[in-house]
């Protein structure tokens, strides 16, 4: 569970976002749609404990967030994976971090198994140079599934995928979300992205912006719509019209 | 791995190719002038095999232990500096503009003040070696460190890193490189230095024998301390190339 209450942040004193108040629980995922710019990835670390806050407060499970904490994981905008060290070794970091020893059978196995979440087991042994754009993102989605989170921050994590392999991913999240038990937010510039997988959406506008939230119906489990239906083709189309609207002023 | 061996095997058989190249044209140019100054290549392997072990040996070893000892000194000093330099921005707004002004300085003119300083013996020839090699690295790790992306570091921080882990998963791996690069560029520079410098104040070293044989008009004897020194500058060379590929990964 995981709870925004009145956040504001920014840089330099001048806020990027203010008054930005929600909640996310296990089994769920909030998605944030937002112009470039916005301060999506801003409100991410400041969920990640990476950034201070000037007013407000996020919570963990009921704890103030305030450095970052193991079981939350942060997904982010650039995959970053460290060109030196092989696929598994940049998979392991988090583990390293945390004092687990490469060669026990504990670090070895929550590598593998997270490298196979993201179907990515035969590449173990490779270098980061010599995979493609997306399969980067999946190593570093694998590189803080390792580390057993159980709230997620996405930052636009399907970004560099093409159409089949993203929609593959967005099933294997769901069926993550829920087996983990996991909380999520994920920030997107994907209107039917927000829509597949958001509890709840919201769009994040305005200087400094302020988060506003398009569904009052009660929050439904990601994985609810299939992608064929016609009621996924019309709440998306409904949530573009809203977008629309709430981006206009 | 397969592909580290095949690369090594191109690398050994480039440079046998290219030991032949030199060594036709070395011939062709002693038969051309037909000098005794500039003796055969036969002549002058045979004399080096006459010379092995001793007294070449000792020469070389002494030679080899002077360049050695100015790369640990070098790169104990240019790595922590580098670093700090690329990672603080004052350090590096305060010294680096001096450290750059002294780059093209040839270090070598700084011999006889060395030689005021450190005394005239061993202190000096590794310290002036040093100085050379130590301008050649500063710079390369410096802005090594300074391409690594502020994202890594977030990165890590973002899974309870510490600055400690900054440093084991980061800097280390990013700087490595830059040591072996910058001691590479290095190697050709440091061995002319040493050169000049072992014509001074020693009995030992290749560049004593050098001028030694040619002062006693012993020119073939020189040539094949020339072919060592050569040989020494080519290992040197190697072993940094073989370091790079075996530990350095893209
Ligand atoms: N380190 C920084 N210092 C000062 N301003 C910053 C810094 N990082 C981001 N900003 C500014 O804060 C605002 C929000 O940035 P942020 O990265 O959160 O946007 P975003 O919504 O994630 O954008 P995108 O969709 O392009 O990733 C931007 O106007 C950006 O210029
Ligand atoms: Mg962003």
């Amino acid at each position: 569970m995981l709870v925004f209450q009145t956040c504001a942040a920014g840089y330099d004193g001048v806020p990027v976002f203010r008054s930005v108040s929600f909640s996310v629980g296990e089994g769920h995922l909030y998605a944030i749609i937002g112009r470039s710019g916005c301060g999506k990835t801003t409100l991410l670390s400041c969920a990640a404990g990476l950034h201070a806050l000037y007013a407000g407060t996020v919570s963990r499970a009921g704890e103030v967030v305030h450095e970052p904490h193991p079981r939350i994981g942060l997904v982010p905008q650039d995959p970053g994976l460290f060109p030196w060290y092989t696929v598994a070794r940049n998979v392991g970091l988090g583990l390293e971090i945390a004092g687990l020893s490469r060669r026990s059978a504990g670090y070895r196995q929550r590598v593998e198994q997270a490298l196979q979440s993201v179907g990515l087991l035969h590449c173990a042994a490779r270098l980061p140079s010599k995979l493609s754009g997306g399969e980067r993102q999946r190593v570093s989605l694998a590189r803080t599934l390792a580390r057993n989170p159980d709230v997620l921050l996405l930052d636009e994590p399907f970004s560099a995928l093409d159409a089949l392999t993203r929609e593959a991913l967005q099933d294997d999240l769901v069926q993550l979300l829920s087996v983990r038990r996991i909380a999520a937010v994920l920030v997107t510039h994907s209107i039917e992205e927000a829509v597949f997988l958001g509890s709840r959406i919201a769009i994040m506008t305005g200087r400094p912006a302020t988060l506003h939230e398009l569904d009052s119906e009660p929050a439904g489990k990601p994985g609810r719509w299939s992608r064929t239906d016609r009621a996924y083709a019309e709440q998306c189309r409904r949530v573009r019209e809203l977008f629309a609207e709430a981006d206009h002023d | 791995m397969t592909d580290g061996r095949t690369s090594l095997l191109r690398r050994f058989r480039d440079l046998a190719g290219g030991a032949v190249i030199l060594v036709a044209a070395w011939w062709l140019l002693a038969l051309i002038l037909a000098n005794r100054v500039l003796p055969v290549p036969p002549v002058v392997f045979g004399r080096l095999f006459d010379l092995l072990p001793e007294p070449l040996l000792s020469h070389a070893g002494a030679s080899l232990g002077r360049v050695l000892r100015a790369v640990g000194l070098a790169t104990g000093f240019a790595v922590p500096f580098g670093i700090l330099l690329g990672r603080n921005r004052l350090a590096d707004s305060l010294f680096s503009p001096a450290a750059y002004l002294m780059y093209p300085v040839p270090k070598i003119a700084l011999l006889p003040v060395v030689f005021l300083i450190l005394g005239v013996g061993e202190a000096a020839r590794v310290g002036i070696v040093a100085l050379v090699l130590f301008f050649q690295m500063l710079f390369v790790v410096r802005d090594a460190v300074r391409a690594v992306p502020a994202s890594y570091v977030r990165i890590l921080s973002g899974m309870g890193g510490k600055p400690i882990h900054t440093v084991r998963f980061v800097v280390i791996p990013a700087v490595f490189p830059a040591i072996l690069t910058g001691l590479r560029i290095g190697t050709g520079t440091a061995l002319a230095v040493l050169f000049f410098a072992e014509t001074f104040f020693t009995r030992y070293g290749l560049g004593f024998f050098i001028i030694d044989s040619w002062s006693k008009v012993a020119y073939t004897d020189m040539m094949a301390g020339i072919v060592s020194l050569s040989v020494l500058g080519i290992l040197l060379f190697t072993v940094l190339d073989l370091l790079e590929s075996v530990f350095v990964r893209r």
